[in-house]
């Protein structure tokens, strides 16, 4: 009898370990994007041999500088526009290196037709350390800093369009709705369809920035103390009949703590009896940087 | 049976917490220079071979001083000298009172623990002393003097606009350059502090005397330094300094020791670019050294041989 509860209880604990659990949103389901919080991932290459964890070179010895460039999202990224500029080092210590260059090929976004995304390597050549080394060796850490243009995709599937809010048939105005975010560093985390006034209503959008790096305007520089966005309703979502703000300003936004709301409001008041769903689609443009850095040791010949 | 049953499950489960916590290689702690030989506070090391010079030596007996010297510092000596002195010359009569030319390779990938030991000997055939005393006290000192030289070298982080509010990312941070307390020499820089504006580097270097000894003006000469240094010779460093490829000017370009510490101000005016980097802080200071030992020897008078006057 003990035995047959133990087994059952082994049974039990197997079956809940499989289990999800929690609220987890399906966002394949109904979902047009495939979603995900990366845009382009930068790596090194590795530098050369490995001794301790750590790759190591003689001085009298060149390594090359190569960094490659993945986009885990779903925007597509031109020819020429993910700029990769590498920090960190002098001039005067290194040769045989270019320390700015773009990407040569068009790196396309995930799809279902390219599920790894687009993936390039940038050659910055082979670098040497031409400073004579007194000590037995230097750690000399390269950092490259890569910058590139992305758009983040939001659709919000079934807006309600609802005149008479007595009316409780077909759908509901004030609730959470159901989001999707294309794959990018900044993502819509929910969103929100209040009233706004007689026949009116208004989307709220939580935004952040997820990505780990910076973020700003298109074509702006990067605010250390903030990052910002710009947006716009798409052509298909009557982007005439809407007035889209973010803490009062139109069309951008400021991130703070790497989080923003965007407020979506219609213009006029809907007609009489109006009710339906739509879906309302929001495009998120910015510029978007991070760092990543590799160390190398150089060892003294001695 | 049932408690053995309990028992065997709670030893499987602690073994497997057990190989779970082991992390798979040992790992070292961050910044420890591996291989580094530019550690210790010490230039060369002299040591008296036991009984060379004998606590005790009687009247007529021959006796040697023989010292052992190895270099502890990071780097070699060469043409430096050891000299015999402290007894009275009227009674002891070595075969020489000095070595020159003595040389002894610094720590190196190869030897960084310094043991390279080398042996200078000065012999006396036999021993002397006053007519009427039974017990002549002596002490044999044994000098060094040799030119050195300290390499003090870090990471520095060099800011054209350190106090600046812009949008350029900044990969390092101004600071003090990394450079560790001691770097295989008995004169050391003790520390580095960092000022940086707009096209000008500048460090202040406070360097030190730590080896114990006395630190001798580089462009004094090092002959006869156990007796005839006068004070305008000592507590004088030469330092140079240079970070990627620029040499610095620093002032004063010779330190004065005052209680054995001192200070220069090096500074470099140019182009910096834009950006925040990385570099090596490269801090040379010449200077000759001198350290000694002593060891005290008893002259004793055989039994019978007292000569009254």
């Amino acid at each position: 009898m003990k035995k047959h509860i133990f087994i059952v209880l082994i049974i039990a604990m197997v079956a809940l370990a499989g289990c999800e659990g929690g609220n987890t949103e399906d966002q394949t389901t109904g979902s047009p994007y495939k979603g995900g919080a990366q845009g382009i991932i930068a790596n090194f290459e590795s530098f050369g041999v490995v001794e301790n964890g750590v790759p190591t070179i003689y001085e009298d010895e060149t390594f090359p500088i190569e960094i490659t460039l993945k986009n885990k999202g779903e925007d597509t990224v031109e020819i020429g526009k993910a700029d990769i500029a590498l920090k960190g080092i002098s001039g005067s210590d290194f040769e045989g290196i270019v320390t700015q260059k773009a990407n040569a090929n068009k790196l396309d976004g995930i799809s279902e037709f390219n599920t790894l995304g687009g993936e390039e390597t940038v050659d910055f050549g082979d670098a040497k350390y031409k400073i004579d080394l007194k000590t037995s060796y230097y750690d000399a850490t390269v950092f490259a800093s890569y910058k590139y243009p992305y758009k983040t995709h939001v659709a919000v599937p079934k807006v309600c369009f609802k005149e008479d809010l007595s009316d409780k048939s077909v759908c509901n105005v004030e609730e959470t709705k159901q989001v999707f975010s294309s794959g990018g560093p900044i993502t819509v985390k929910s969103a929100r369809e209040t009233r706004a006034g007689a026949g009116l209503i208004a989307i709220e959008y939580e935004v952040e920035n997820v990505g780990g790096g910076e973020v700003t305007k298109p074509d702006a520089e990067f605010d250390s103390r903030y990052g910002q966005i710009s947006f716009s309703l798409d052509e298909t979502s009557n982007p005439g009949n809407w007035e889209c703000k973010a803490a009062g300003q139109d069309g951008e936004a400021r991130l703070v703590d790497n989080k923003a709301t965007i407020r979506c409001k219609l213009n006029s008041p809907m007609e009489k009896k109006t009710l339906y769903t739509k879906q309302i689609d929001l495009t998120i443009s910015y510029d978007y940087r991070d760092l990543i850095q590799q160390s190398v040791r150089i060892k003294s010949k001695g | 049976m049932k408690l053995k049953k309990t028992i065997i499950s709670i030893l499987i489960v602690v073994m497997l917490l057990s190989v779970a916590g082991c992390s798979g290689s040992t790992k070292k702690p961050k910044n420890q220079l591996d291989g580094t030989f530019r550690t210790g506070s010490q230039g060369l090391v002299l040591k008296f071979v036991t009984g060379a010079p004998p606590p005790e030596v009687y009247e007529g007996d021959r006796m040697d001083a023989s010292i052992e010297y190895v270099n502890k510092g990071a780097f070699d000596v060469t043409s430096g000298y050891i000299y015999l002195g402290g007894y009275d010359k009227n009674y002891l009569h070595f075969d020489r009172d000095m070595y020159s030319g003595i040389s002894a390779k610094g720590k190196d990938e190869f030897n960084p623990d310094g043991n390279l030991i080398n042996t200078a000997t000065f012999s006396l055939g036999s021993v002397n002393m006053p007519d009427n005393a039974d017990i002549f006290p002596q002490t044999i000192k044994a000098t060094a003097c040799y030119k050195y030289r300290t390499y003090a070298i870090g990471k520095a982080c060099i800011d054209p606009d350190p106090y600046g509010i812009g949008y350029a990312e900044k990969v390092c941070a101004m600071g003090p350059p990394q450079i560790s307390g001691s770097q295989g020499a008995p004169v050391a820089v003790t520390s580095v502090e960092a000022q940086t504006s707009r096209n000008r580097v500048q460090f202040k270097v406070n360097v030190g005397n730590v080896g114990g000894g006395t630190v001798i003006d580089n462009a004094a000469p090092i002959t006869d330094c156990d007796s005839k240094l006068d004070r305008t010779q000592i507590d004088k460093i030469d330092i140079r300094a240079k970070f990627s490829d620029n040499e610095m000017k620093c002032e004063p370009s010779t330190i004065r020791l005052t209680g054995g510490n001192g200070f220069a101000i090096c500074h470099w005016e140019g182009d910096l670019g834009r950006e925040a980097y990385e570099t090596l802080l490269n801090i040379e200071l010449d200077y000759g050294y001198r350290s000694s030992i002593s060891a005290d020897v008893k002259i004793r008078r055989l039994p019978g041989k007292y000569t009254y006057g």
